[in-house]
Formats: C-alpha cells, structure tokens, sequence
C-alpha cells in the first residue's frame, strides 16, 4: 500500500484545498441542477401558461361558435391549441412545476376553485409524449361520434399540429433555451433539452381547452462543468501552493536553524519575516535562542572561572607539595593534586565545549589519528591504529576543530586504555563521512548504563577503582566535540566480548 | 658565559614568584623576580638575565603586551606562563614572541625542563640566527611548518597533524638545513622536548614521517638518509 497522505505541510494543505474544492463543487453542482431545473421548469412553464392565460381570456370574450377557429388559428407548431368537448386523458405527475403553473393560470384568470385545470408534466421527452398524447385523441373521438363540428375542427387541428409538432416545438424551445443561455455552445440546442407540457382549461361553454408545448428541461452536467471544476482547481492549486509556500518556507528555515542552534549556540538570529503566525514563532525561537544562550554561556563562564581560578592554588600546592621531605606523604598529596589538575582541565573542557573559538580548517583525519596514537603509544600505552585499514585507503581530510577532535579521540581511546586496558583503532571510510571505531578488551558496560555514561560527572567505577581517577566528562566532551561536527558518539558491547566506542563524522 | 643562567620570573602571585624561585635556584639558576612590568624593566636594565619566565595575566601592562615589548627590544628567550590553557592562547602566546608556553599548574620538574630545553635551543643562535626570536615557521617543498601552531600545513591548506615525536624532529631538521644529522644528535635535540619513557628510535620516526610529507616514502626526497651518518634534510627551507 502505497502511501495516500502527503507527508509535508504543502502537500497536505494542496490536498485538503483540492478535496474541499472538489466535494464543494460537487455539492454545488448537485444543488444547483436541482434548483435549476425547478426554476428552469417553471419558468419556462409559467411563460406558456401566460399565454394560455391570455387564450383563455380570448377565447372567454369570443362567441363560442368562434372559439374552434380561433383556437386552430393561434395553433402553431410548438403551441398547439385545440378545443374539444370532452375532458382531456392528462395524468399529472404531482412535479411542483404543475402546481406552480396551475395556481398561476387560477390566479391570472380569477377562476372559481371549481374550476377544472388539469396541468401535466409527463417527465418524458416530447418526442416520445406526444404520439400516445395524439392515439389518446383518435380514441376518444372514435368512440364519440355524435359531438359537435367543433370536434371535428380540433380533431383535425391536433392531428395536423401533431405532425409538426416534434420537430417544430423542439426547436422553438430551443431557441428560446438558447437566447436565455445566450452564448452556450451548440450542446445547448439539442432537441434533448424540452419537455413537454400539456394544459386543460374547462371553459365556461363546457367545452376543454387544451394547450401542448414544450418547455426547456434542465440540462444534464456537461464537459463544461469539468472544464470549470478543472480550472478553478488550477487556480485554487496555484493560490495555495503561493500561500502555502510563504508559510512552510519561514517553517523550513526555522527548522534548519534550529538543527544549527543544536551543534552551535553561535548562531546568528532568524529574520522575521512572513506571516504574522509565522513571525511570532519565529521570534518566540529567537528568544529561546537567546536565552539558552545566556544559560550556557552563563554556565559556561562559572565553571571556566571557578576552573581557572584554582589553576594558581594548585600551582602552588604541587611546588609545595614536591618540596614536601616525607616521601610517603608527597607521593599522595602529588597524586590527589594531579586528580585535581585533570577534574579542573576536564571541567575548563567542558566548560569551554564548542565554543573555544577553534576555526574549523580542512585537517587529515588520518594523519590526526595516527599522531593520537602515536603519541600515546610513545608513552608506553597500549594503543595501535589498525595497520591494514590505515594503509589501504588515502588522506581522509574533513573541515572540523582539529585541537576538539583531538580531545575526543583522546578521551575514547584514553577510556579504552583505562578500563578495557588496550585501544585498538579502526578506520572505515562510510558514504557519508569516516567511521573511527575504538574497541577494547575490557569487560564491556551494562547495556543500561551504555547512554548514561554519556551524562556528565557519571562515572561507573565510583566504588571499585580509584586509580583509573577520570572526571565522569571524558565523554560527555567527546559528544559534545561530534555532535558539534554533526557526528555521533555511540557505544556498544561487541559481540565476542568488550567494548566498542563508535564515531561517524560526515565530511 | 658559564655562570649558572639567570632567570627573571615574572608574576603578580607572590607565593608563586617564591616557591619557582626556590625551585629554580635549587635547580642551579640564578633567579630575579618581579612583580609587574616595572619591576620586570628595572631589573632588565640592572643586571644580565638570560631567560624570562612571564605571567600572562598582570595588573597593568598585560603579558602579552610585556612579551611583545622584549621581543622588539631584546632577543631574550621567554616561556609564557598562564591559567588559561587554551590552544588559542598558546598559539597567541607563541605568535607575540614567545619560545615556549607553560599552562598551570605545573610542576617544578616541567618547569625546569621546559627552561633548560628553551635555553638549549637558544644558545646556538644566539645573535646572527635568530635576531628577531624564533621564527614562526618554515617552508619546504609543499609543506610549512608553523612553530606557533605546532602544525604542518600542506599547499592546499590541509592541516596534517603530527605526534610530538614527529614534530620535534621536524623542527630539528629545519631548524638545521642541509646538515647531516647524527641518530645520536637527533636523539639529543629531540629529547628536550619529549621526555617520554618509550621514546621511538630516530628510525621510526623518520620513517613515520616520511609517510607523511614524503610523495614516495620508499623514495624519500625531502628527508635523506646519509649512510653510515644520519639523516640530511635534502629540501630548500625557507623561514618565515
């Protein structure tokens, strides 16, 4: 399963617009074809049941022998007018539509409820209606043969405007479809867009009206409905991605800067820009900055001072302490000023962490590890650089602090030395940097206290070695020292026994 | 000239100045101290002082405004003293002039190596060599050797770090172009500065060395060895 949700805040809010637009669109389109296509109906079916009104009205104020002609001479292809002596078959469909038009033509011509209007709006096309409305006709008269010549008259009318009433009424309603929706492409006049419509008004002779036209029918979503849908999706995906744009950018820097912050409290301070929300966290950020800055240096200067400042005394009590004539004594009081001095230069380390002012050059690693361990070797310790891997591949220079990397090295493998008894150095060269891995032969760490030998003034031989002496800060400095060169520090027990120190340092 | 060298210790901590000078002179050193510039002028212009052991940190004029002013006017040899400890201080230290650098705390042993390993390099070119102090570094071939820093710089600005061991012989053959160098000699001008118990034979630092600057170290070119002497240091050496 691939995975459907954007991860980032752009993709998320593009999505989230999109999906709006979409299901608001849709919902749109659903309400308002419904909408329209009541008002369309009723619109279009209140225009011929005006001028059914005004019929009705003429035919009213005509004499009744006149009213069959006159009913045959408004008749027209697509208004087809007859009048006839027996009530027409219309089975009204209950639409909304036939009630609007009814009450309108009770309304415009002040009849008596009593009087019978029959409006139909078969919902079927006209094309299909209108034969069986025509065979209704025929039957009718076929069984009632003694009617008046009016019959006759309008027999004969409805079976001729029968005969061009499909293709004439199709095409005034879709004419007149096409002038209120004036510039519609030719979907538009498609005979698929009127309905049928018959009236029957009961005159006041006894005698039916009855009035067939069509009207326009709503029509059906078109490709013109995607179009919009498509291009207002455009312009929404070009307005969100500029909006969302201008917040995830002030975001992302925010983020890279706060990754800065975490290996260099140094850092120069955010502009605020962006939008408001933005600027104040901005601002909240650079706040934070300044006062974790305060802290550390705040912290920072105590211990450097109170570091320094028994520099001198210790000085003195060494000097003192040498010209001290018991041995004995000498040798202890020496060797408690020597824990001293190391607590006090480990502290002043610590103190000072990344912030010593160090440039960071372009340095030989390589070189840099073999003169550690040559060095300490030369004293005597047992500590050798892995000859095969040190040999086999090239310089391996990195920018970093030369003087803080070497402290680290130093404090890992002078860690080996002292509590795994030897140091046995490896480099690999990884992807993204060089992987130094120091390993001893001690008896390894509890994998519970493996991250909390990491914290400072933690030191797991309290009780049972005294002259391994250390500070509890050798490692807390060396991470301190890689994390600021965007490394890592990790330690763990090898599988055939003691224990590994791991750097990687990109270059 | 073989009277015992005289030392002028100066620094504002008056039990300091007393226990170094007790030191020193069990050590064999005439000693005059001082505790501030003035002092330090006066006794300058009094008497012949061979080497001056100078506090960073005074009231009044600072160390290293003390260590500039006997650089421009006299070629006398100066181990700064200071709590700080910094490599930036050192190597500011070592950049206004001084010959050595000594953090606190330290112990009289330190002391008076760091001392008799500063004269000794001092003694040689007195006057002509060294008319300025020491130099800060020098260039060979592809390399330079900043005695300041401590460090080894390729042309292309990569910082090569070498052990102590490395970089004493170093300075060694440098300070001694186109010389041939005894193991013995070597062994001698190198052991001031390192007195480590395990000390590597001049051999294999050498050959450590060479792995370092040398292009081919199985065709050695800037460092030689002369059969049946010792090592030459074959490179066109500039000082800088």
């Amino acid at each position: 399963m691939i995975r459907l949700v954007p991860k980032s805040l752009f993709g998320q809010t593009v999505a989230v617009i999109l999906l709006g637009l979409a299901v608001s669109q849709a919902v749109g389109a659903y309400i308002y074809n419904g909408d329209r296509d009541e008002t369309v109906r009723s619109v279009g079916g209140l225009a011929a049941a005006r001028r059914t009104a005004n019929l009705v009205r003429l035919l009213e104020d005509s004499p009744p022998d006149s009213r069959a002609r006159m009913a045959e001479m408004v008749s027209e292809p697509g208004y087809r007018v007859s009048v006839s002596a027996r009530p027409p078959d219309l089975r009204p469909r209950g639409a909304q539509a036939e009630q609007a038009i009814r009450d309108y033509l009770a309304e415009d011509l002040s009849l008596s409820p009593s009087t019978e209007v029959v409006v139909a709006l078969p919902g079927t096309r006209k094309g299909e209606h209108c034969p069986t409305h025509a065979g209704r006709h025929g039957r009718g008269r076929a069984g009632n043969g003694g009617d008046d010549g009016a019959g006759d008259d309008d027999d004969d009318e409805v079976s001729s405007g029968q005969a061009t009433a499909v293709p004439g009424s199709g095409r005034g309603m879709g004419l007149r479809h096409g002038m209120r929706h004036g510039g519609h492409g030719p979907m538009a006049r498609t005979p698929e867009t009127t309905e049928a419509l018959s009236i029957s008004v009961h005159l006041s002779d006894g005698r039916w009206l009855a009035v067939s036209t069509g009207i326009p029918e709503a029509d059906r979503p078109s490709w013109r409905f995607g179009l919009t849908l498509a291009v207002m999706a455009l312009v929404v995906f070009a307005a969100s991605a500029i909006a969302v744009r201008r917040v995830v950018r002030p975001l992302g820097l925010l983020a890279s800067a706060a990754d800065r912050f975490g290996r260099d409290t140094a850092t120069a301070p955010l502009p605020e820009t962006g939008p408001a929300e933005v600027r104040r966290a901005v601002s909240a950020f650079n706040r934070m900055g300044d006062s974790l800055r305060r802290l550390i240096d705040g912290r920072s200067r105590l211990l450097a001072a109170v570091s320094h400042d028994l520099r001198t005394p210790l000085t003195l009590l060494r000097l003192r302490a040498e010209d001290c004539a018991d041995g004995e004594n000498r040798d202890r009081m020496l060797a408690t000023i020597a824990d001293m001095e190391a607590l006090v230069g480990a502290a002043l380390e610590f103190a000072r962490g990344t912030q010593s002012g160090e440039e960071r050059r372009p340095t030989d690693l390589r070189a840099l590890l073999e003169s550690i361990v040559d060095d300490m070797a030369d004293t005597g310790l047992p500590v050798s650089l892995d000859a095969s891997v040190a040999g086999a591949s090239g310089p391996m220079v990195a920018v970093v602090q030369m003087h803080a990397l070497k402290r680290a090295f130093t404090n890992l493998i002078g860690n080996a030395v002292a509590y795994g008894g030897c140091a046995r150095i490896a480099t690999t060269a990884t992807p993204g940097g060089i992987r130094v891995d120091v390993d001893d032969d001690g008896p390894g760490i509890a994998e519970t206290d493996l991250e909390r030998v990491f914290d400072p003034f933690v030191r797991l031989d309290e009780s049972r070695n005294a002259d391994t002496g250390g500070s509890g800060l050798g490692l807390p400095i060396a991470r301190s020292i890689v994390e600021a060169h965007g490394g890592q520090v990790t330690l763990f027990n090898r599988p055939g026994g003691g224990l590994r120190a791991r750097v990687d340092i990109p270059l | 000239m073989t009277a015992s060298p005289h030392i002028l210790v100066v620094d504002d901590h008056r039990e300091i100045r007393e226990l170094v000078s007790r030191v020193l002179t069990r050590e064999g050193f005439r000693v005059s101290a001082a505790g501030d510039g003035q002092a330090m002028r006066r006794l300058l212009a009094d008497g012949r002082i061979d080497l001056v052991l100078l506090d960073l940190m005074l009231p009044g004029e600072d160390g290293l405004s003390l260590c500039r002013f006997l650089r421009a006017e006299t070629d006398l040899p100066i181990i700064m003293i200071t709590a700080k400890g910094e490599e930036v201080d050192r190597v500011i230290g070592l950049e206004m002039g001084a010959d050595d650098y000594l953090p606190k705390p330290f112990g009289s042993r330190e002391l008076v190596a760091r001392i008799r390993a500063v004269l000794r390099r001092a003694v040689p070119s007195r006057g002509a060599a060294r008319p300025e102090g020491g130099s800060a570094g020098f260039r060979f071939g592809a390399w330079t050797l900043s005695v300041a820093a401590r460090e080894l710089l390729r042309a292309d600005g990569v910082v090569v770090p070498l052990s102590t061991g490395e970089y004493d012989l170093l300075l060694a053959l440098l300070e001694r172009p186109n010389r041939v160098l005894s193991r013995d000699q070597l062994l001698d001008l190198t052991r001031g500065r390192s007195a480590a118990p395990f000390d590597r034979s001049i051999d294999t630092q050498v050959s450590r060395l060479r792995k370092k600057i040398e292009e081919d170290p199985s065709d050695p070119r800037i460092i030689k060895t002369v059969w049946g002497g010792g090592y030459i240091l074959a490179a066109e050496v500039t000082e800088t």
